[in-house]
């Protein structure tokens, strides 16, 4: 298999680190492209026939003005406080922004939600997606993504677009 | 006209010759002048006989009171002798006396023309020019007119004083009271003429009076918008000085005359410690408002205490403005003698654009035309002059000269000069002051574009011309900001002179407003005798307060309390505006009394508390402590405290008080103790040996959790670090170890991710001594690495880790497994529990309501709306402690209750809620609603100081990992200020 025949992943993340771990570790078996914010994301959803969306929390070192806010992109510059606010669940507000958009793209996101009914509401409102906690080995990981891509594979062979 | 009996000087001695001049001898002398006037009439053509008998007529026809059949007998009169000064100043007279004023100044002139040195025509000229309406424009010609007089009839005492005399009176009418005092105080030297001696000391009084009494007038406010008026309250309500300016220096700009922004631009320049601006503005509030006792109160003090000595005088009659109007305020009259002063910076705005300069040429081409203008051949001027405004287009000078030939200035000189206010109003001056009609209306607009590019100047003059016009609305408007524009514009006093004649409305006379009158100019005494001296029942009640206010102001706390108390037993006449005010200066007054003297006026001000005045409670708090009573002096400062406003200057002397009491209390409370305490002192000191011993090993051995239990404040600084252990160490780094047991992983990359940059245990440690510097500085010391209970083994497994990763030898593998286990498993669970040990506070209504009862106790607040309570739940759990949620919730109400309490009916109410945010996530929120309709931003919020009320709240929020929120309510409330967190874990360690 070359490597542009891999399945594709997105990564949004605010630094490199899930991006070049799962490079490292995952690499022979999927391609990962880094996408910075929620309007790349949204790009990149559109045209780069990805077979799913990884997503960190917390986007703490993004520029204020690429974070999305709670409706999608800020038409001002966002307060100390929605800063703050933002950037703290901004894998959450990219996927919700992503959902509104029409992207259906599966989605699994790193967070350690210390409370447990959040995970589930999100992986309900945000469907399909996982909530993956730390505690949840590279291995794991692998496992979902393979099926990821596999369903992905099945999308393409029937005609389907990616996008929901 | 007033006639002061020197007028008719010649017609009447030679009629009568007793009449003109009160007294014999200046009645011998115009019977002197009658013949000297006789003499200079040489043409003997003219009928002097019939003259004379004519003007003899019209001096009977003036005592029968026909002024009109006079002026006719003077013209024949004057027909017959037309080079008689003095039936030409007679003429003059007459008609001056019938408003034919141009007329009769021509004659004035005509007679100061046939005889100079004759003075009589100089004071009638100089009496009809102090009620000449164009007197603000002419004032230059005519003081030049007279100044020129005195040298001509220098060696004449009795002309010269005469003519000084006028002139005073003429600067007095021009509002130059200054020039006119020295004038007048020159002419009360023994060697003047008497009259004119005594003329001149009523004078002097009289122009004193004036000057006070216009000083006192406040200048009426500007119709300011609603919006600012608003925008105004909201800088008031802002605690970050730097934002409050922002919007008042708008409204300051907007509305210049408006004294109360400048009032609140004043405070919080002072407050930023920009004092010399903060006087400045102060100046200006005074200005606007003279009987503004708080703005005369704070500039007398920011001159006093950190002027020079340039500013002693300025500060000593701030001082003493503040007095005559509070005369309570003793802690000025310290200052008073301490006054110093420096000069103030001149706030002056730039006045457009300056023209260039003129070229040389230019100069020597208007020289020229000068001198062609001197030989009296003035038609070789105009084309020089068009030449030298071709060569500099903003030539004055240039355009002045061709203007009084050819009546207009070339547009040219107009455009170059548009945008020079300065240039533009000096060619507007030297045009009008040609004395045409048609240059007044050339230069009217040239005065408007001066105006608007700032030229103070410019602006009096065109006050002085609408008043002219009698256009009193649009002359006060000018003069009005004329007065706003700078600390003391060189024409203040023309400016109050001027008001005068335009019918603005001014203060009642009161006798509270004699007394301020007296007081600003330290003459107490001349109060006390205008007011009959001393109470006594059966004065009229307004008399009895001014009595008491300038006891007040002389110190005599004792004299100005029994007038209070006279005028309230009497005053049964009075309103209840007028009672309350004798009962706010007797509390003011009783303040100031010493305690021994409060106890005979202890009823008193038990009514005075009654009626609500602050101060006399303060006094009863004073009496309470000489008395040792020091729980109701604690109850009657709580009473002062909570009716005393933030400038109450008494407030330290009550705080100081406060701290008396509470010593005292505290003392005797020791006291009673004593006994007991000696007896266990032995066994407590031991026992506290011991203890000491024993918390001190305890301290040593503080495990994480148990910090967090002695110091609630660890908490955020604790869940950062397990954060980073979290997500940057287990997360990122050490969960590529599981991927040891997939055979297509390169081992080196597993390697690498937990030793590159650096090993992980090394990450750990770092964080944990993060958190240790971070734990002392909340005084705690927290366990050395290896022995603390969570971080201690993670950090001996991630060694091992490293370790066995050194060795490079995949036998270890099975352990390393068994390691990444443990990561992911074990240590994740303690960090997770560790996070879940955190402070929670449960709150519910009962603890609630005992955090209301503490703001509502607290010393010095001066208003407070009960408010009611909704919670969602009966208990719901914040993250964390007590003290913290207290803290943020007692800023939050205070906010509420006092912008809530300056509404007549406003409401609080206390809410707590659960829900879920965008994210999912649980949380519960804490907020404050109230019904005020003052709008506040969460952008306001962020401007706030970090030290202050909701800037506290801010970050204290923050810190705790929440957010602060405004959002609108439904009516009756407007909006509710909280804070919301993620929820607690129900969990409770």
């Amino acid at each position: 298999m070359t490597s542009e025949a891999l399945p594709l992943f997105l990564v949004c993340e605010d630094g490199e680190e899930y991006t070049q771990r799962f490079e490292r570790f995952l690499g022979r078996e999927f391609r990962f492209r880094r996408v910075p914010d929620g309007q790349q994301a949204e790009a990149a959803a559109r045209s780069e026939g990805a077979a799913g969306l990884l997503l960190d929390l917390d986007f703490r070192r993004l520029s204020p003005d690429r974070l999305l806010g709670e409706t999608g992109p800020s038409s001002h510059s966002p307060s100390a406080e929605e800063r703050a606010r933002w950037s703290a669940a901004q894998g959450i507000l990219i996927l919700q922004y992503l959902r509104s958009r029409g992207i259906g793209l599966p989605a699994l996101l790193f967070a350690d939600l210390d409370d447990s009914e959040q995970a589930a509401y999100l992986e309900k409102a945000l469907a399909p997606l996982s909530v993956v906690s730390s505690r949840e080995g590279l291995a794991q990981l692998a496992a979902r993504l393979r099926a990821a891509g596999a369903s992905q594979a099945k999308t393409e062979a029937r005609g389907e677009p990616g996008e929901g | 006209m007033t006639g002061q009996g020197i007028a008719l000087g010649c017609l009447l001695c030679a009629a009568t010759g007793s009449v003109a001049l009160a007294a014999g001898e200046d009645g011998g002398r115009d019977a002197a002048d009658a013949g000297e006037v006789r003499s200079v009439s040489t043409a003997d053509s003219f009928d002097r006989a019939g003259a004379q008998r004519l003007a003899g007529k019209a001096l009977a026809k003036i005592k029968e009171g026909s002024w009109g059949d006079a002026a006719e007998l003077l013209r024949q009169a004057h027909d017959k002798d037309p080079k008689n000064a003095a039936i030409a100043t007679d003429l003059g007279y007459t008609l001056t006396h019938l408003g034919v004023r141009e007329e009769a100044e021509r004659l004035f002139k005509q007679a100061i023309e046939l005889d100079p040195r004759r003075f009589y025509a100089y004071v009638n000229l100089a009496e009809l020019w102090s009620s000449d309406p164009m007197r603000w424009q002419r004032r230059d010609e005519m003081l030049a007119f007279l100044s020129k007089a005195l040298e001509t009839t220098a060696g004449d005492a009795k002309a010269c004083a005469n003519i000084e005399l006028k002139l005073a009176e003429l600067q007095r009418s021009l509002g130059r009271a200054a020039d006119a005092r020295a004038r007048l105080q020159r002419l009360s030297r023994a060697t003047v003429p008497v009259q004119v001696r005594q003329r001149a000391t009523r004078l002097i009084d009289e122009v004193d009076a004036e000057a006070r009494a216009r000083a006192l007038e406040d200048w009426p406010a500007p119709p300011v918008a609603r919006e600012d008026q608003e925008q105004l309250a909201k800088a008031h309500a802002m605690e970050n000085g730097r934002s409050a300016l922002e919007i008042l220096d708008a409204l300051v700009a907007r509305w210049p005359a408006w004294y109360e922004a400048r009032w609140e631009r004043a405070r919080v320049l002072e407050r930023l410690g920009q004092l010399d601006e903060a006087s400045a503005e102060l100046t200006i509030v005074v200005q606007l408002s003279p009987t503004h006792a708080q703005a005369w109160r704070h500039l007398g003090r920011i001159l006093a205490l950190h002027g020079g000595r340039f500013e002693a005088e300025r500060a000593d009659e701030a001082l003493r403005q503040a007095l005559a109007l509070e005369p309570s305020w003793s802690d000025l009259r310290e200052l008073r003698n301490q006054v110093a002063a420096k000069r103030t910076r001149s706030g002056r705005k730039s006045e457009g654009e300056p023209v260039p300069e003129p070229t040389a040429r230019a100069r020597q081409l208007v020289e020229d035309a000068q001198s062609w203008i001197g030989m009296e051949a003035p038609e070789m001027a105009p084309p020089l002059l068009h030449q030298a405004l071709t060569e500099s287009p903003g030539f004055v000078e240039a355009a002045v000269a061709l203007y009084s030939l050819e009546h207009a200035v070339p547009a040219a000189t107009v455009k170059a000069l548009w945008n020079d206010g300065a240039a533009l109003w000096r060619l507007a001056a030297q045009v009008t002051a040609l004395r045409t009609r048609e240059a007044a209306a050339s230069a009217r607009p040239w005065i408007d574009r001066a105006v608007e590019l700032g030229v103070q100047e410019a602006r009096f003059a065109r006050a002085s011309l609408r008043a002219a016009a009698g256009e009193h609305a649009g002359a006060l408007e000018d003069l009005r900001n004329y007065v706003a524009a700078e600390p003391s514009p060189p024409r203040l006093e023309e400016a109050r002179a001027l008001r005068v004649t335009l019918g603005a409305a001014t203060a009642a006379d009161s006798p509270e407003r004699l007394v301020h009158l007296r007081l600003a100019a330290d003459k107490p005494a001349e109060a006390l005798a205008a007011l009959g001296g001393s109470c006594a029942a059966g004065l009229p009640f307004d008399n009895l307060l001014a009595l008491g206010l300038v006891y007040e102001y002389m110190g005599d706390a004792r004299r100005a309390l029994d007038c209070y108390q006279i005028a309230i037993s009497g005053g049964a006449q009075a309103n209840a505006a007028q009672m309350q005010r004798a009962w706010e200066r007797l509390g003011t007054a009783a303040a100031a009394l010493p305690v021994a003297e409060l106890e005979r006026v202890r009823p008193s001000l038990r009514d005075a508390v009654r009626a609500g005045v602050g101060l006399a409670s303060l006094a009863l708090a004073r009496l309470a402590e000489a008395r040792a009573l020091w729980p109701d002096a604690e109850s009657e400062l709580r009473v002062f405290f909570a009716s005393a406003s933030a400038d109450e200057p008494r407030l330290g002397e009550a705080r100081e008080l406060q701290q008396r009491v509470r010593l005292a209390m505290e003392q005797d409370r020791l006291n009673r103790s004593e006994l007991v305490r000696r007896g266990l002192a032995l066994a407590g000191i031991a026992a506290l040996i011991l203890l000491g011993l024993a918390l001190q090993r305890w301290a040593r051995r503080f495990s994480l959790k148990r910090a967090l239990r002695a110091q609630p404040l660890l908490f955020p600084a604790l869940s950062q670090a397990i954060g980073k252990v979290r997500h940057d160490v287990i997360k990122h780094r050490a969960s590529a170890l599981e991927l040891l047991s997939d055979p297509t992983t390169n081992r080196e990359d597993v390697v690498r991710a937990l030793l590159e940059p650096a090993p992980v245990s090394r990450e750990v440690t770092g964080i944990y001594a993060q958190l240790a510097q971070e734990a002392r500085g909340l005084g705690l010391q927290l366990p050395p690495l290896g022995r603390e209970p969570v971080f201690g083994p993670l950090v001996r497994d991630l060694v091992h880790v490293e370790e066995l990763l050194g060795r490079n030898d995949p036998r270890n593998d099975a352990e390393l497994r068994t390691l990444d286990q443990r990561l992911r498993g074990m240590h994740a669970d303690r960090l997770q529990q560790l996070l879940r040990s955190g402070p929670r506070t449960r709150l519910d209504a009962g603890l609630l309501l005992r955090w209301i009862d503490g703001v509502a106790s607290e010393p010095g607040r001066p208003a407070w709306v009960a408010p009611g309570l909704f919670l969602q739940e009966a208990q719901v759990a914040f993250p964390m402690n007590e003290s913290t949620l207290r803290s943020i919730f007692s800023n939050l109400l205070r906010n509420a209750v006092d912008v809530v309490a300056q509404q007549p009916s406003g409401s609080v109410q206390v809410r707590v809620e659960q829900g879920r945010d965008g994210t999912g996530r649980r949380t519960v929120s804490l907020m404050v609603v109230d019904s005020s309709p003052r709008a506040l931003h969460e952008g306001d919020i962020e401007a706030r100081a970090a030290d202050r009320g909701l800037g506290i709240v801010r970050e204290t929020t923050r810190r705790w990992g929440g957010q602060i929120f405004v959002r609108p309510e439904s009516a009756p409330f407007s909006k509710a200020v909280g804070v919301r967190f993620p929820a607690a874990s129900e969990e409770i360690p």
